[in-house]
């Protein structure tokens, strides 16, 4: 793990509706992800952890409190600025895979490259080489209903990592996966973190948990413990060795 | 540890440098890559800019390659949800395919110079007309030959003799004369009057105007052609011999077919050898006869010379190549061809069609933007933005646009094409070729992607500002309401309503004030913009009031059905498919009922100002037949058997009664200023009988009453403005219509014939006491009238109507007025015996029948064919000297095309309804399966559906119906535009409409077909 802190919460408090009927989703959370660190976050449903990874990723704006990322305030920034973000630096992996059914894989994983303008080559390129790091080159020009769910993930991370992308948020990445289609998917992301990326992975499960290096816990909407997992190898050895 | 930010040289400088420059892939690189100074110190760093940070603008090829993106999503989400496209491809493609096929058609009437010179000239090189004696400053359109002018200032001279063709061109020069005629033939049933044309019609020359088809050219006076379709009519075949009655009997051989390309194939036409059918030369008539030169060519200087001697001409060389307009002198007429205004029918036709293409289409784009709202915020969450977004759906609307461009073009040309082909009926001048006109069918196309892009417009814009987290997680939540629409809509209506009954108050002001200002004048744009622009308004308005609407319906069926209550909720909770789809309704049944209320405004104007012959259903035959001739009127000619009429009459329809009427002819050549032999010799002494108005009975506004003034032929004066409403000019007959019979002659029975009821006590009592029945009020003073001899030369300038005149002897009766139940043109009636002891000089003039019943049409044409056969009963060229009139009353033309707008109008609100219910359907798959979860049954999708098609067509159709009598009843104001409502059609529209639509949809809603497969995303 680097000393890079590529995001940063700071005191962010999310609440829905006003007065009696109002809803707290998160109660100043605090949170940093350096580069090469994976965080996991993990509590019961409604505990905040998905607007958490929203408000991470400048689709939410909080309430109050602050959201950095590599060193830019989101509240200073316009809607077309945050998106150029999301464009360059984060990159969102969801339970339901969400690949664009009109858009061969190539194409989903160039999205964002070509919504930057980047030169079409140069950008099938860029998304072969990310397409090639989750194995996925021979399935390029497939449309994602022709793919597995296992296959649709990965090439969801492979579009969370195009380009120059080094923030990956991941919401149930394994949800909607077999448990080893799920390992393959951790895996990949566990490889894109160790390569200098920075992430965090909300789950409820511990299993999944375990390939992080710091474990968040939250209930209703606050932190209430966190615990950095000491080796990822030993926890997963009884699992792979069942 | 403490934090350490990294300053980002600037996330907008990023998006300045080219993207391309970037060759880093891994994330290892990239990072190497970066320059010490990226990091920033932070928020302090950021405030300090003092504002919000924006990117600069992307540069166009990043927006270009946005709008790629796009438009490969939008058209491969087309293809894939092929049911929704195929639908909006429809919609777009029915406007665009009936205006493409209206400019196919409107183009093909229109001819090209080539096709002008070959069916008006074959293959001749010019074609004159005398239409006036010399003329020096005349001069005509170089293009239009029935457009000239005998120059300024100055009527054509007629003193002078017209110029004979012939003397106009050297000697030699070949010249072939064609007149239009008519003849009676005996026909395989019966005689026939046919259209003729004399002269060699047959001329190679004249070739693509008649083509010669089989046979030959008549050789003699004896030999005829005819065309195709007029052997059957005549009962006969080529060789074939038959029989002419007029205008001279003999026998004709038929030696060849010839065919009018000018004239459909179904035209029986028949040519002879100049003189031969008419017995004249066409030295004789000369001005209506055509004068064909095949062989001189005409330039323009020559053309002008002809002129200057009282002929046009259509001159092959000049049509090819025209002079400049600026040195032609004499402005061609304004060019308002059946092209141009087709096209504006086709137009505002379309323009409609659009619109309600564009509401439809919107609500399918609406349930389109709903599926892919995952998907959109799924582009959101990779770095789109709103803009972007906002591309992908409108660029669907762009797509499907297009493809509906290319089926509509495709469609309306191959329908233009048959249309075409059933219409033309070998008429070479109904179409005269196939013309395509390539550059509108573009911007027909270009129309159908602005029709599409702007049905996506809206529910792309709404899109794009959908919540992105929940669209991610597949929630679905329901649009906002929105307080200030309602506001505006509400304004807007109100405003709407004003407006347009403004405007129709005005237009009635207007004309009423001015009875000056005439039809056309610019003032009257002003309540004519109102009275559209206020309906549109209206209507806008009720769109933005359309979810409160829907919203208030919820809320009074809260406590209905379960059905009743889902439906409404579920239209009230999708605003983006109901409304529009009520929104379509509601501006059809708008059109549909404006259009209605005009038609039986007009039918019932013109039911006002119609003017009847007799009582309804009489038989009427005028015994008498005034000839026309080019110099004006002819001789009086008169029917001799007035008993054979009677017989014919009753032998083709059941008569009650029939009389012969008598009446005191009145001399129509003098009082219409014609010269007459009565003006001199014997006749000079004799004297007419015409009834006398009174002078207080005497209408203000006419010359020779006693109150008439100058200022009353000022229609804003008050004195015009009264006399509007005086009683005395509300029926002009009796000052105004001369050389129609007034006074009739007869017993109680010819009176009640007339009357078409029985005569009063009184008008039976002074007929045989020996007075008069007048039939209007105005002839009758004191309970007594009077009748007026005149001499012909105190006639000749008009109708004596000056008090102070003094005719040749006065005869006052006693008088009663008995009036019909409509006016009619009859003045007064006398017995027979008073006639006589006055010294009336009377002769039969008609014969009025009553009937049992309104003769049917199968009657009327027996009894017009029994006319036809009567012997005598023709008058040279002038046709029959006879015939029979049915009294119908004013025909109910409105009928037909109220219902058939009721028609059109059902089949659009059911399309309407169609779409939006199967939209509704389609949009809530997912609350069906969740009903048929819960147990709910097919009853329950049934009043779901019943109710779904009432709330959206019924209140569209109500609020449509309300909006299209706002204009008519606005110009019903004006007096010529009674408001007339045609209330049976419009509650079958307003009310019928949706129930019956509601049944439909109540009876084709389908089981439920519950899915446990989740929806798409796309």
């Amino acid at each position: 793990m680097s000393d890079e802190l590529l995001l940063q919460l700071d005191g962010v408090s999310m609440q829905y509706g006003k007065g009696e009927t109002a809803i707290t989703a998160l109660s100043g959370v605090d949170l940093q992800v350096h580069a090469g660190e994976l965080v996991a976050i993990m509590g019961a449903s409604g505990s905040g952890k998905s607007t958490l990874l929203t408000i991470a990723g400048g689709l939410t704006t909080p309430t109050s409190g602050e959201v950095i990322v590599e060193g830019e305030w989101l509240s200073t920034m316009a809607a077309a600025g945050i998106a150029a973000l999301r464009r360059r630096t984060l990159g969102f992996v969801f339970q339901d895979f969400n690949l664009i059914p009109a858009l061969t894989a190539l194409e989903n994983v160039t999205l964002p490259l070509e919504l930057d303008g980047w030169k079409r080559r140069k950008a099938r390129s860029v998304g072969l080489d990310a397409l090639c790091a989750v194995e996925l080159t021979d399935r390029a020009d497939r449309f994602p209903d022709d793919l597995s769910g296992g296959q649709q993930q990965r090439v969801a991370i492979a579009r969370a990592i195009v380009g120059t992308r080094r923030l990956i948020l991941a919401d149930e990445p394994t949800g909607a996966l077999d448990s080893t289609t799920g390992e393959v998917v951790l895996r990949m992301l566990r490889g894109r973190v160790d390569n200098g990326a920075g992430g965090i992975l909300v789950t409820h499960d511990a299993r999944h948990a375990a390939w992080a290096d710091r474990i968040v816990f939250q209930r209703d909407g606050r932190i209430i413990d966190e615990s950095a997992v000491p080796s990822v190898d030993q926890l997963l050895i009884p699992a792979t060795g069942a | 540890m403490k934090p350490r930010y990294r300053r980002r040289r600037s996330a907008h400088a990023a998006d300045a440098t080219e993207p391309d420059d970037r060759t880093e892939v891994s994330i290892h690189s990239f990072l190497a890559t970066r320059p010490a100074d990226y990091y920033s110190a932070g928020r302090e760093a950021t405030e300090k800019r003092g504002r919000v940070s924006r990117p600069p603008r992307p540069s166009l090829r990043t927006r270009l390659a946005r709008q790629r993106i796009a438009l490969t999503i939008a058209r491969r989400t087309s293809i894939h949800a092929i049911g929704r496209s195929a639908l909006i491809i429809a919609m777009v493609a029915l406007p665009v395919a009936g205006l493409a096929g209206v400019a196919l058609v409107g183009d093909s009437m229109t001819p090209t110079v080539a096709e002008t010179i070959t069916t008006e000239l074959g293959n001749t090189q010019a074609r004159i007309r005398i239409v006036t004696s010399p003329s020096p400053k005349m001069v005509q359109s170089p293009t239009v030959q029935d457009w000239w002018s005998s120059g300024p200032d100055e009527s054509p001279s007629q003193a002078t003799e017209l110029r004979e063709p012939a003397s106009l061109f050297p000697a030699g020069t070949r010249i072939l004369p064609l007149y239009s005629t008519s003849v009676t033939a005996t026909t395989a049933t019966g005689i026939a009057h046919l259209e003729a044309i004399e002269g060699p019609s047959w001329d190679p020359s004249l070739a693509g105007h008649f083509d010669v088809i089989d046979g030959r050219g008549p050789l003699t006076d004896q030999e005829i052609m005819v065309t195709a379709s007029t052997l059957p009519r005549l009962g006969a075949e080529l060789g074939d011999t038959v029989k002419l009655a007029s205008p001279a009997p003999e026998s004709v051989t038929i030696v060849g077919i010839l065919d009018n390309q000018t004239e459909s194939d179904s035209t029986q036409m028949i040519f002879g050898r100049e003189g031969a059918l008419s017995g004249k030369s066409a030295a004789e008539r000369l001005r209506q006869t055509d004068f064909y030169v095949p062989d001189t060519s005409l330039n323009w200087a020559e053309v002008q010379a002809l002129n200057k001697e009282g002929a046009t001409v259509l001159s092959r060389a000049v049509l090819s190549n025209p002079p400049a307009p600026e040195t032609v002198g004499f402005s061609a007429p304004p060019f308002a061809s059946s092209f141009l205004i087709l096209l504006f029918v086709g137009a505002i036709a379309a323009g409609f069609g659009a619109f309600e293409v564009i509401l439809l289409a919107g609500a399918a784009f609406t349930v389109t933007a709903r599926q892919q709202q995952r998907t959109l915020a799924t582009i959101a969450s990779v770095g789109a933005t709103r803009s972007t977004l906002f591309r992908v759906l409108s660029s669907s609307g762009i797509v499907l646009g297009a493809f509906g461009g290319i089926v509509g073009i495709a469609v309306g040309i191959a329908g233009g094409a048959v249309f075409m082909a059933l219409t033309g009926e070998g008429n070479a001048t109904r179409y005269f070729g196939f013309h395509l006109p390539w550059l509108l069918m573009l911007a027909i196309a270009a129309f159908a992607v602005v029709i599409g892009w702007l049905s996506a417009l809206m529910p792309a814009r709404n899109a794009s500002r959908f919540d992105i987290v929940s669209a991610l997680r597949g929630a679905r939540r329901p649009p906002v309401p929105s307080i200030r629409r309602p506001v505006v809509g509400l304004i807007l209506l109100i405003l709407g309503v004003t407006l347009g009954l403004g405007g129709g108050v005005l237009f009635a002001v207007l004309l009423e004030a001015g009875r000056g200002v005439p039809y056309g004048h610019p003032l009257l744009w002003v309540p004519i913009v109102l009275l559209i622009a206020g309906p549109i308004l209206a209507q806008l308005g009720v769109v933005l009031c359309g979810p409160l609407l829907l919203r208030g319906a919820a809320r009074l069926m809260r406590h209905s059905g379960v059905g009743a209550r889902l439906a409404s909720q579920d239209a009230a909770r999708n605003p983006g498919r109901s409304v529009p789809a009520l929104a379509a309704t509601m501006t059809t049944i708008f059109v549909a009922v404006f259009a209605m209320s005009m038609m039986a405004s007009a039918e019932q104007s013109s039911a006002q100002h119609y003017q009847y012959g007799a009582a309804l259903g009489v038989v009427q035959v005028r015994l008498t037949h005034q000839v026309w001739t080019n110099d004006g009127l002819g001789p009086l000619l008169r029917y001799p058997d007035p008993s054979l009429v009677g017989d014919t009459i009753r032998s083709s329809v059941d008569v009650a009664d029939l009389r012969i009427l008598a009446s005191v002819n009145e001399p129509a050549d003098i009082l219409n200023g014609q010269q007459s032999p009565a003006l001199s010799g014997s006749d000079a002494a004799k004297t007419y009988a015409m009834p006398v108005i009174p002078a207080e009975n005497l209408c203000p506004s006419v010359p020779g009453s006693t109150e008439y003034t100058d200022a009353i032929e000022d229609p804003a004066s008050e004195a015009a403005k009264a006399a509007r409403t005086d009683w005395r000019c509300q029926d002009s007959f009796p000052w105004e219509s001369f050389g129609v019979d007034h006074i009739w002659v007869g017993d109680t029975a010819d009176l009640a014939m007339i009357l078409g009821h029985a005569p009063t006590d009184d008008a039976q009592r002074v007929l045989a006491e020996g007075g008069a029945v007048s039939f209007y009020p105005s002839y009758v003073a004191n309970s007594q009238l009077s009748i007026s001899w005149w001499s012909a030369s105190q006639l000749a300038n008009g109708p004596v109507l000056d008090p102070k005149a003094n005719p040749a002897r006065t005869v006052t009766l006693d008088a009663v007025v008995d009036q019909p139940v409509h006016p009619l043109y009859f003045g007064l009636f006398v017995s027979n015996k008073t006639a006589d002891a006055i010294g009336l000089d009377y002769q039969d003039s008609m014969v009025m029948a009553s009937t049992k019943r309104m003769p049917t049409d199968a009657q009327s044409d027996a009894l017009t064919q029994a006319m036809l056969n009567l012997p005598d009963n023709r008058s040279s060229e002038q046709g029959t000297l006879i015939a029979a009139q049915i009294e119908r009353g004013p025909a109910p033309f409105a009928e037909p095309w109220v219902w058939g707008l009721v028609g059109l109008s059902a089949l659009i609100a059911i399309a309407a309804a169609a779409v939006a219910i199967g939209l509704a359907r389609f949009d809530g798959r997912q609350d069906d399966a969740t009903l048929s979860s819960l147990g709910a049954g097919r009853r329950l999708r049934r009043n779901f559906a019943f109710w779904q098609a009432l709330v959206i067509t019924g209140a569209g159709a109500v609020l449509g119906a309300g909006m299209g009598l706002v204009p008519a009843l606005a110009l019903g104001a004006n007096p010529d535009t009674p408001f007339a409502a045609p209330w049976l059609q419009i509650g079958l529209t307003a009310v019928a409409l949706p129930l019956a639509i509601a049944c439909g949809s109540w009876l084709f809603t389908r089981r439920s077909r519950v899915s446990a497969r989740r929806v798409t995303i796309a």
